[in-house]
């Protein structure tokens, strides 16, 4: 029995695993930028499911309503508000910088690859209920890291006015 | 069997393909989504490490980057529509005055 949870565990990580990669591909080969954005929700979903794997479902929850919900619905938003249609579906260039942007990638994915290739290999502690409890998460989160979530709130108030400053249209232009 | 090296592999996955885009890809806002791919590999890394020692510290820290997230995905958002309404054009090889 529980060498099948095993089996199902490692079969639904690797059907995850494979999602978010493709849909990650899709991502950034999609000539429409919509497209690329509904490719993007799948892969972030895709993440979601590998965190609820991992033991965080309260995390997993906060990926599917910030990552995949509010910041596509502006992304979707932003893409309606700015496309110009025919224009931005220009053919492709394959250019020199590209293909090398592209062989860069590859050799930063060999070497992180060799760094974190680091025996031994084992499976995962048993997590029991406290770890996923988010109780757990969230004593860290006002405990030790109180300060930090204060100037997360701050960042966060920062990040709306300068976001309504930066989109707001300037309407005193042309008259001082 | 998934181990620790599986998580790391696919968040090196995930990271590399999300550099890839901001690399190649010429439309700012597909760039932006490259940098969401880049975070979310970033999260599946912290995560796998917070669940092989047991510890919320990594948990803590994801949801940290959730935050910083969103705040990027406001102000860049809100910079492509400012800089569209100046100039007619989301390509970056056309941003190349620091004027406005």
């Amino acid at each position: 029995m529980v060498g099948e949870m095993q089996s199902m565990n490692t079969i639904l990580f690797y059907l995850l695993a494979a999602s978010a990669v493709f849909s990650a591909l899709a991502t950034i080969t999609r000539r429409s930028p919509p497209a690329s954005a509904i490719w993007l929700v799948v892969s972030l979903l895709s993440v979601a499911g590998i965190f609820g794997m991992l033991g965080a479902p309260f995390l997993a929850a906060l990926q599917v309503l910030i990552a995949a919900g509010a910041v596509m619905v502006l992304f979707l938003f932003v893409i309606m508000l700015v496309d110009q249609g025919e224009e931005s579906l220009r053919p492709r260039i394959v250019s020199f910088g590209r293909v090398l942007g592209a062989v860069a990638s590859g050799y930063l994915a060999l070497i992180l690859i060799l760094a974190i290739w680091k025996p031994p290999f084992v499976e995962a502690p048993k997590s029991g209920a406290a770890y996923e409890a988010p109780l757990t998460l969230a004593l860290a989160v006002v405990g030790r890291y109180a300060l930090v979530l204060e100037l997360v709130g701050v960042m966060l108030l920062v990040a709306a006015v300068a976001a309504i400053s930066l989109a707001k249209r300037d309407t005193t232009a042309g008259e001082g | 069997m998934v181990t620790l090296q599986h998580h790391l592999i696919l968040s090196v996955a995930l990271f590399v393909i999300g550099a890839t885009g901001v690399v190649v890809r010429r439309n700012v806002l597909v760039m932006f989504m490259s940098v969401e791919i880049m975070l979310a590999s970033v999260n599946v890394a912290l995560l796998a490490f917070s669940r092989w020692t047991l510890l919320p510290n990594g948990q803590a820290l994801a949801m940290f980057i959730m935050a910083v997230m969103a705040a990027e995905a406001a102000v860049g958002l809100a910079l492509v529509v400012a800089f569209f309404r100046l100039r007619r054009t989301v390509f970056v090889d056309e941003m190349k005055l620091l004027k406005g």
